[in-house]
């Protein structure tokens, strides 16, 4: 036939179908069994909305939960028109939910700046669990530091780490989920909570950090040696106190299994 | 492109994470796993932790769904490579994907969507196996898909679609048996044709699986992999069998999955009919 369609032109056809129920697609389709044109083809208009909807809420199970399923499934369905998948895996679709979130009122009703700290929790919660594997360093690996080599010590943080100023208290949402609990009622604070997130075996966890140890922990991660994470402690603390609540913060870190490697050079016997 | 001491054997499942510690503690009576590459394909954590311990178990296939053989899009070279290395890791006995397109432009729409059977989709997929073929190092497996659209300008049946692309690409067959099924009902053919016009020497792994009634009430057969294998399927499996010999086969569960022990009691299914079939006629 003279006006078959290229593969090229069927396939933005048959997308442009799925994506906005573009009507082009519809003369192309063969109907040997008398469905029709339309109804084969909302079986792929269907199934793209269910699954990708399916997948958000799997991602952002506490959202999908706080705003009730039907709220939430407008709003999956709204931020997909936005944000349509580039990605090879259904496991990215979500990447963009939290930052689409705070630029999208999700209607009348809902916290929006908080509803987006939530989504921005359990992307990160996501990130951590299948984030790279490392070494981890334990309390006996500080014996080998020596005393010389302390103040240019290096601290590698683990790949599985992930950092959320959270103005909200997304975090107790998560937890009262987890627990088949009530939401919460929400707060909000003017100066950010610094959290961290981490992965300890398999499992993610997280705690809100003192504002010492997350200036310290930040610096640490920028690469500082343990002299400069020392310096940067003193806006907190008296010069007397300073090491010590460096060493008590270098024992947590290590305990919490968030150092993949202690750096210093080694000088050759 | 025979891989004697390394082909896949007997009867397996698809490898679900539901299930990775009762696998590990033993007395599974399965002959090999499929994985689905892309729960894989990420940098660590859980899946891959479970995934090193099985692989040095049993003997795994991958399976894909992210290829996309028939866009008009170039490949997707970084997922190549991603899944290259994730072969290298397990050491896969055989790597498959999808007689499909999943997007072009650029985006992604996450199903296995159909191609319009002619000249120009054949010689399209066949070029692009073979450039899959040479950045895996190996043949490639092929699966048919299921589909609820059929196109006014295709030329060619199903099974001459598969069987051209298999002549100019050298690749291997996955044989979906539900899938055979299910597009029968769907586009009104005889499933027997189908079989009937493969290529008797290129299947190298069966899939077994599920499927529902369309909830729309148009008669049209929905692909969900979530239910158990049907009778229809089940003689089909067999017809498959008389044809293409003892070919390594699989029960394919992707939701609402059942406890091991009934998948398992589902592949005992699939033994008996192997061992009828097969002792008669091969
Ligand atoms: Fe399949």
């Amino acid at each position: 036939m003279s006006d078959a369609p290229s593969l090229l032109r069927l396939q933005r056809q048959m997308q442009a179908r799925v994506l906005h129920g573009d009507d082009t697609l519809l003369v192309q389709i063969a109907d040997n069994a008398g469905v029709g044109a339309t109804r084969r083809a909302r079986v792929y208009e269907d199934a793209y909305r269910l699954r990708l909807i399916e997948a958000l809420g799997n991602d952002f199970a506490v959202l999908k939960a706080h705003l009730g399923a039907e709220r939430f499934e407008a709003l999956a369905a709204s931020y997909l028109a936005d944000h349509p998948s580039r990605y090879f895996s259904m496991r990215h679709v979500g990447t963009e939910l939290s930052a689409w979130l705070s630029r999208h009122p999700v209607d009348r009703l809902a916290a929006q700046p908080h509803c987006a700290e939530l989504a921005a929790f359990e992307w990160a919660q996501g990130e951590v669990f299948d984030a790279a594997d490392s070494n981890i360093v334990v309390l006996g690996d500080i014996a080998g530091v020596p005393p010389e080599a302390w103040h240019r010590l290096r601290l590698q943080l683990k790949p599985a780490i992930r950092w959320l100023p959270l103005h909200g208290n997304a975090p107790a949402f998560v937890l009262a989920h987890s627990n088949d609990a009530s939401m919460p009622a929400m707060t909000w604070r003017e100066e950010p909570i610094m959290w961290l997130l981490w992965r300890r075996g398999f499992d993610v966890y997280w705690r809100a950090l003192e504002s010492d140890e997350a200036a310290a922990l930040s610096v640490a991660r920028e690469g500082a040696n343990f002299g400069e994470i020392c310096a940067s402690l003193c806006a907190w603390h008296p010069d007397d106190a300073v090491a010590l609540r460096a060493a008590s913060l270098l024992k947590l870190w290590i305990s919490d299994e968030l150092i993949a490697a202690l750096d210093f050079d080694q000088v050759a016997p | 492109m025979t891989h004697h001491g390394s082909a896949l054997q007997g009867f397996g499942l698809g490898l679900r994470p539901q299930h990775y510690e009762r696998i590990l503690a033993g007395d599974c009576a399965v002959d090999w796993f499929e994985i689905l590459s892309e729960n894989y394909l990420v940098p660590g954590g859980r899946p891959l932790y479970y995934l090193d311990r099985i692989a040095e178990r049993f003997p795994l296939a991958m399976h894909g769904v992210s290829l996309s053989i028939g866009s008009s899009d170039p490949l997707n070279r970084s997922y190549l490579r991603d899944l290259a290395r994730l072969a290298r890791r397990v050491q896969p006995r055989l790597i498959s994907d999808h007689l499909c397109w999943t997007g072009v432009d650029g985006l992604n729409l996450h199903d296995l969507m159909p191609l319009p059977q002619t000249d120009e989709a054949v010689h399209h997929v066949a070029r692009r196996i073979g450039q899959v073929q040479d950045a895996l190092g190996r043949q490639f497996v092929l699966e048919n898909v299921s589909s609820y659209v059929g196109f006014t300008h295709s030329r060619l049946a199903e099974w001459q679609f598969l069987s051209a692309i298999v002549a100019e690409s050298g690749c291997a067959l996955l044989l979906d048996i539900n899938n055979v099924y299910v597009n029968s009902v769907n586009h009104g053919f005889d499933a027997l044709d189908y079989l009937d016009g493969l290529p008797r020497h290129s299947v190298r792994q069966i899939h077994l699986a599920g499927h529902s009634q369309d909830a729309a009430g148009t008669g049209l057969l929905i692909d969900t992999h979530d239910h158990p294998v049907c009778d229809a399927v089940w003689a089909l499996y067999a017809a498959a069998l008389e044809r293409f010999g003892a070919v390594p086969s699989m029960i394919e569960r992707d939701d609402r999955i059942p406890p091991l022990d009934d998948l398992l009691a589902e592949l005992d299914q699939a033994r008996d009919i192997a061992s009828r079939v097969t002792t008669v006629s091969v």
